[in-house]
């Protein structure tokens, strides 16, 4: 093996020239694949990122009696859910208020809501580490009255960390409520997920409400990082066995549609997905670019390489007929010509994985949130890049093999050249 | 020296009892009151007719005109308003009838759903202010105290809310005595916190109704800080051309506003 090594490595050193267009279009076509691979994953882990924390981590535990029900039902619920969890999982109740008609008001200034989420802050003191803090953070307070909101409502309404600001909503019974409480936190997070939503004590929201302590959804948390789909999978198998379940969903919308209260008592089990579900087919379709872009380029650099590789191989009849006339079999032919195609992918990859870094960094130094709708893809403004290792690595395998057959399918009938036969076509 | 206290201190003491004993509110009289300035916003023999012209004030950006023509059918629970200016607003208008409130735009030609409880035309008047009061029938008097305010002798209700769906659950009603009509209004959350101050200063009597002339309406949530100070957005509104004349049925009705836009 070493001598083909030290023959391939010659041969690409000397014929350097002939092999610039070959080796650019490998290391072009990785360095695109890679970028292109790298930006996608970072912008979907960023949307899921921010669905972790919109939606209270890794998935969500609903139904049973009623899709609202009061604390101590939830905590039964919990103590049940708890007992076949990972100890390393964090679980934590909240109501999610979907706001018709809450405003915030602060001197006179006022802005409308969208989504209040009245969580405990203590309980869930890791997920909220998470967000981008530009003022505070989020901090259970003594008098439980506290909210963080995002960066662009502390805008609009001139607000800081340690304001007091109020919040106007419609009871349960419609009777128009107001309650002061104090901005302990100002989040970045100008997407869909953050934009209108606030955080507040759920103590406080059930005040204003005027309501009994009301649960509508129990979150489950990793914060050692996503579950699998076979934890997911184990803890639905272990829960099913002292709940009712329903399907594993994909999208939520199907449980509240099928969901029948008390009459069954149906537990289910929300991922992240499924509560992104509407976001499924804009995640589909960057799959699809990515995988286009890849494929197209896969195809380009082996059928280029293995094409310009032929004419290459063409040209040095005369060597590869020298070679057979000094006894070197076609096997042995071809295993040197493929140790030089392989040598120059690797080279070539290396340097487009190389040139993918360089290009990434650059990528992530500009603030893109002006662009509209676009927050959502971005960590803090920026793009966040994200490599995956043993992506990268099977994209490169995946074109040393394409490229390697495809030369192999060409030169199958080049080696078999006889030296009279190599001597004849140069006449 | 103990007689000499007493026969001092006991006219004293007939004397300050003298005007709870001339002058206290019953519990019936109260409701009466209440009920009759209910009576005094509803006009059920007749169809009610005037011009409003409502400026609103938001501090900092200035002031802002709208005129409007009311029509009004409380015997039927119907109203329409025609916005007549400014030009960019003229021909909107909301009709009420079947207890639905719909706003229309001529410029899309589109009638959309609105509620009692929003703001009309992003003043500070709910579309609610546009209708008979009904506090005898949705809230229960928790107190009632005899005040002055300004040159009127007045009773000051405290009203708790009797029904759900209310705007506000506590109000606080100053009514005449002399003529059970509203002349203040304060609106409150269900925490007690003042979201909202009306005050009636002033009626005009037509045809024997007793018509607010003019109304002052405070936003105590909505404003902005001038020069350190909190001003609040208030909305005044001036009812002028006073009618109880009977108007054409089709009035109260949707091709109403779509006619009279074109």
């Amino acid at each position: 093996m070493n001598l083909y090594l030290r023959m391939a490595g010659k041969s690409l050193i000397t014929r350097r020239r002939q092999y610039r267009s070959l080796f650019s279009v490998c290391f072009v076509g990785v360095c695109i694949m890679l970028f292109v691979m790298c930006i996608t994953d970072g912008m979907l882990a960023s949307v899921n990122d921010k669905a972790r924390l919109y939606y209270g981590g890794d998935f969500q535990f609903l139904g049973g009696v009623s899709l609202e029900k009061t604390e101590i039902v939830a905590d039964e619920d919990m103590a049940i859910l708890e007992s076949v969890l990972p100890s390393n999982a964090v679980t934590s109740k909240r109501y999610d208020y979907d706001a018709h008609n809450i405003s915030f008001y602060f001197e006179g200034a006022n802005v409308r809501q969208r989504v209040m989420k009245g969580v405990d802050f203590n309980k869930e003191r890791l997920l909220f580490e998470k967000f981008t803090y530009v003022e505070g953070s989020a901090e259970s307070l003594e008098s439980h009255d506290s909210i963080i909101v995002s960066s662009l409502i502390a805008q609009k309404l001139g607000v800081h960390a340690g304001d007091s600001i109020t919040v106007f909503l419609p009871t349960k019974n419609g009777y128009n409520n107001t309650i002061q409480v104090v901005v302990t936190g100002i989040f970045q997070d100008s997407s869909v997920f953050g934009m209108y939503t606030s955080y507040i004590d759920y103590d406080a929201l059930m005040k204003v409400l005027d309501s009994e302590s009301i649960i509508n959804r129990i979150c489950v948390y990793f914060p050692s990082g996503e579950p699998s789909k076979s934890t997911i999978n184990k803890i639905y198998d272990s829960l099913s066995k002292k709940v009712s379940l329903y399907p594993i969903i994909q999208n939520k919308n199907d449980f509240y549609n099928q969901y029948s209260g008390e009459k069954d008592s149906v537990y289910a089990i929300v991922p992240l997905d499924a509560n992104i579900s509407d976001l499924r087919l804009m995640v589909q379709a960057l799959h699809l670019i990515v995988l286009v872009i890849v494929v197209l380029l896969v195809v380009i650099i082996s059928i280029g390489i293995s094409s310009t590789f032929r004419v290459i191989v063409m040209k040095r009849s005369v060597e590869s007929g020298t070679f057979r006339a000094l006894g070197m079999k076609p096997s042995m032919l071809l295993i040197m010509y493929l140790t030089e195609v392989l040598l120059l992918l690797l080279a070539g990859c290396l340097l487009g994985f190389v040139l993918s870094l360089g290009l990434l960094k650059i990528a992530s130094l500009y603030n893109l949130s002006f662009i509209s709708g676009f927050d959502m893809f971005l960590t803090n403004g920026y793009l966040s890049p994200v490599l995956h290792i043993t992506k990268a690595s099977a994209l490169v395998g995946v074109i040393l093999v394409t490229t390697i057959t495809s030369v192999l399918f060409t030169l199958r009938k080049l080696i078999h050249i006889s030296p009279v036969g190599a001597i004849a076509s140069i006449q | 020296m103990t007689k000499k206290i007493f026969k001092i201190l006991l006219p004293l003491m007939i004397l300050s009892l003298m005007p709870i004993c001339s002058f206290a509110i019953t519990d019936a009289e109260g409701k009466a009151i209440l009920k009759k300035s209910d009576e005094n916003t509803t006009y059920k023999d007749s169809d009610f007719k005037a011009d409003y012209v409502m400026v609103q004030d938001k501090p900092g950006q200035g002031k802002s005109e709208t005129k409007a023509t009311m029509y009004r059918r409380d015997s039927k629970l119907m109203y329409t308003i025609r916005i007549t200016s400014p030009e960019s607003d003229k021909g909107k208008g909301y009709v009420q009838f079947d207890e639905s409130i719909w706003f229309y735009d001529p410029h899309d030609k589109q009638f959309t759903f609105t509620s009692a409880k929003n703001k009309f035309q992003n003043t500070n008047l709910n579309n609610s202010d546009l209708s008979p009061q009904n506090f005898s029938r949705d809230y229960t008097i928790s107190k009632m105290t005899e005040v002055t305010l300004g040159k009127f002798n007045c009773i000051l209700f405290e009203l708790k809310a009797a029904v759900k769906n209310v705007d506000y659950p506590t109000v606080k009603l100053w009514i005449g005595k002399e003529d059970c009509v509203v002349r203040k209004r304060e609106d409150y959350s269900l925490s007690g916190q003042l979201l909202r101050t009306t005050a009636i200063p002033s009626y005009q009597n037509v045809e024997g109704h007793l018509v607010p002339a003019g109304m002052v309406i405070i936003d105590n949530l909505r404003g902005s800080k001038i020069n350190g100070k909190m001003q609040y957005e208030k909305t005044q509104i001036t009812i002028s051309n006073v009618s109880f004349q009977k108007q054409k049925d089709v009035v109260y009705s949707k091709q109403y506003l779509e006619t009279m836009s074109d």
